[in-house]
Order: C-alpha cells, then structure tokens, then sequence
C-alpha cells in the first residue's frame, strides 16, 4: 500500500504542478496589472483543464483498481462486445490513422463475463495499441475459443515490449510511456482476474506488441 | 540584454510550457529539452547559463544528466527539479554538483531566488572583472544565506527564519545581481 500511495502521489504531481502553476502565473499577472487577452485566457484554462482532466482519470483508474466492482456474469457475445468497445474509441481511432481489423472465429461461441467491464479491458488494450503507434497503424482484435476459454486478442504493429519490462508491465504504476500513470494493463489484469481469467503478452522484444485476455467460455 | 539563459528540463510539455512562460516573463532567455539526450545536446549548442533539471525521466534520468554535464562543464549552475518524495535522492545530486533543487509543485517564489542565486554562483565563479567589493560582500552573503537555508530541514523553512531568509536573501541577490558584468 505504501508503494501504492507513493505511486499515485507522484503522478499526480505533475498534473497538480502545472495547475498551480498555471494559477499562480494568472495571479501573478493579475497583480502585476497585465491581466491576460481573451485567447491568452483561454489557453491557459485549456490547459488546466487538461491536467485536471488527467488527474481525474488517475483517480477513477485507481478507483477501479484498489476496489473493483464484482463482475455481474452472463453470456456475452464476442463479436459484439469487441465492436461495441471500438464504437466508443472511433474518434480516438481516426485522430491516430489506427486502422482496425476484427477477426473473431466462427465458432468461438459465448464468453461468461461482465459486459460492460469486459469492454472497458478491451477498450484500455485498443488504446494502450493507439498510444504505441504515434504515427498510426493498424490494430488487430481476434477471438477463438481455446478448450474452455475464448482467448481475445489485441495486436498492433508498434515498436513492442522490451524483454527488460515485459515482466513489471502488469504493476501498478509502471508505464513505459511518457506521462502515463501506469495503471491501464493493471486494470486489465484486475478484471481478468475477477473473471477467473487471464492477461498475458504474446512475446516479448517487439516489434509489435500482443496481448491475450484469457476467458471462461460459456459450458 | 537577457538576465541570463535557461535550459528547462522535463519530458512533459505542460510542464515545460509553463515554465517557460514563466521565466521568459521574467526576462530569461529560455530553451527546452524533452529528455535527457536532447539537454546534452542543447547545453552544447545553446551554452545555458543555468539548467533546471527534472530528476525523473523515462529515457535517461537527471542524476545521470547532471553527472555527464558536471564531467564536461564545472561552471553551469544545475537546479534540480523532482517530487517531494525524492528529496533524499534531491540532496545527494547536490553532491554530485547541483547547485540546489526544487520541488513540485513549484513555489515560485523560491525558484526565483534559487534561480537569480544560482545565476550569480556562475557569474561569480566566471566573472573576469574584478566587482566592487561591496558588490562581491552582497554576493558572498547572497550565496551565504541560500547555502544555508538551503541545508536546513524543511520545517525549520516554516518560521521566522523563512521571512529572515527571503528578506535577506532578495535585497542581497538583487545587490548583487546589479553588479554582475552587463547590468
């Protein structure tokens, strides 16, 4: 819990660093008599705003990951689900030029999951792959039942996961990505849990990454 | 004529941006570098003056930073710029050749003066005229009264001493900041 608590006090720092600072310079020039011109203004709260944003994330994600809801468990449909999770990513999508690609085996048949929190695993995987190609690409999402589970898939082709953190991904607060507060695989790997299920990465050393969220498969 | 030349350190842009706007307010001329690389390379083609330096980046952090700097330039004034949870670490850069260093999130008000004392640590150190010695006394006290508030514990910043110390330090700094070759 320690390692917890320093983890999130120092990402939010950063955010809470630029707020105070953005309003302290607002005050500063307020003082000084120079208040700030309209587009000056708006700029300046757009980016407050932006960093309030983000810590609010940091604390829902982290909401999610210290008490996670019990899954309510029923039959899901593969397909769906996927699209369902990629209709709420579409803008994200077309401002990265992320092209997707579903591939979900004709047998693969129902998984026993909680929906909505199965989207948000999905939908987290999908921009962790967003996020790994700056400059665009393409995603995969691909499920196939594999004796009693359904193996969903999620691959991109971006620069991978290097052995050396292919072990620490799934912590708490470790990200290789810059400004990322570390928690997104960690959420996954908590709903996979409480699902009675698995998280994995495909392989290590890139390039392109794919993970595999492993599922009970309905009888 | 600038107060001096600043390279910002940090791979987050917000946090460039806002202190950027900051110091260039104040008069600085002020450069960026998003990870450690690019500040090698920076301070090699823009000569900073002084570098506010983030400890935590994910390519190459500012302890190593300031190590590869302080091996081929002893004069820069370094400040180093991390989260109140590494302040143990903070304190060993300055035996590494740190001039000091600030925590998030910031109080500008201290970055102010360790960035005008650490200004005038270097133009002492590089001056080539001889300064009135008035000047050199406000200068030596300048510096005197940062290095040690600078080594107190952080409660003992919270009292009288800290108004002591701010007085103090703001009328020697700015004495001693007119007296500087180009001012």
């Amino acid at each position: 819990m320690t390692r917890l608590a320093a983890g999130v006090a120092h990402e939010l720092r950063n955010p809470l660093a630029v707020i105070l600072a953005r309003v302290q310079l607002l005050q500063h020039g307020l003082r000084a008599g120079k208040p700030p011109d309209g587009d000056k203004l708006a700029r300046t709260l757009g980016a407050i705003e932006e960093q309030a944003l983000r810590a609010s994330k940091i604390i829902d994600n982290l909401s999610t990951f210290a008490r996670p809801q019990p899954p309510e468990l029923a039959p899901v449909d593969p397909d769906r689900t996927i699209r369902e999770a990629l209709a709420h990513l579409r803008e994200r999508l077309e401002a990265a030029r992320v092209a997707v690609e579903i591939d979900v085996a004709p047998d693969v048949g129902m998984i026993v999951a909680d929906r909505a929190q199965l989207q948000a695993a999905l939908a987290q995987l999908v921009l962790n792959a967003i996020e790994a190609m700056p400059g665009g690409g393409h995603v995969r999402v691909s499920a196939r039942r594999t004796g009693d589970r359904v193996e969903l898939s999620v691959a991109d082709d971006g620069p991978g996961v290097a052995e050396a953190d292919a072990a620490r991904i799934f912590e708490a607060f470790v990200s290789t990505k810059r400004g990322a507060a570390g928690l997104g695989l960690c959420i996954v790997q908590t709903i996979a849990a409480s699902h009675g299920g698995s998280i994995r990465l495909a392989a290590a050393g890139g390039p392109g990454a794919e993970f595999v969220l492993s599922l009970p498969a309905r009888g | 004529m600038t107060a001096g030349r600043i390279l910002i350190v940090d791979d987050e842009a917000p946090v460039l941006d806002v202190l950027s706007e900051y110091f260039a307010g104040q008069g600085y001329a002020v450069q960026t570098a998003a990870s450690g690389a690019a500040a090698l390379a920076a301070v090699g083609r823009e000569r900073p003056d002084l570098v506010l330096l983030d400890v935590r980046m994910p390519d190459m952090d500012g302890v190593e930073v300031l190590r590869r700097l302080r091996a081929v330039n002893g004069d820069l004034a370094i400040i180093m710029v991390t989260a109140n949870e590494d302040l143990g670490l903070a304190r060993e850069t300055l035996k590494l050749g740190a001039f000091d260093y600030v925590a998030k999130p910031f109080d500008f008000r201290y970055l102010d003066r360790a960035v005008a004392a650490g200004l005038i640590n270097v133009g002492s150190a590089t001056a080539t005229a001889p300064a009135p010695s008035v000047n050199q006394a406000w200068t030596a006290l300048a510096l005197a009264v940062f290095r040690a508030a600078r080594t107190m514990p952080p409660g003992g910043r919270t009292s009288t001493g800290a108004r002591l110390e701010a007085t103090v330090l703001d009328t020697a700094l700015k004495a001693a900041h007119a007296a500087l070759p180009g001012h």
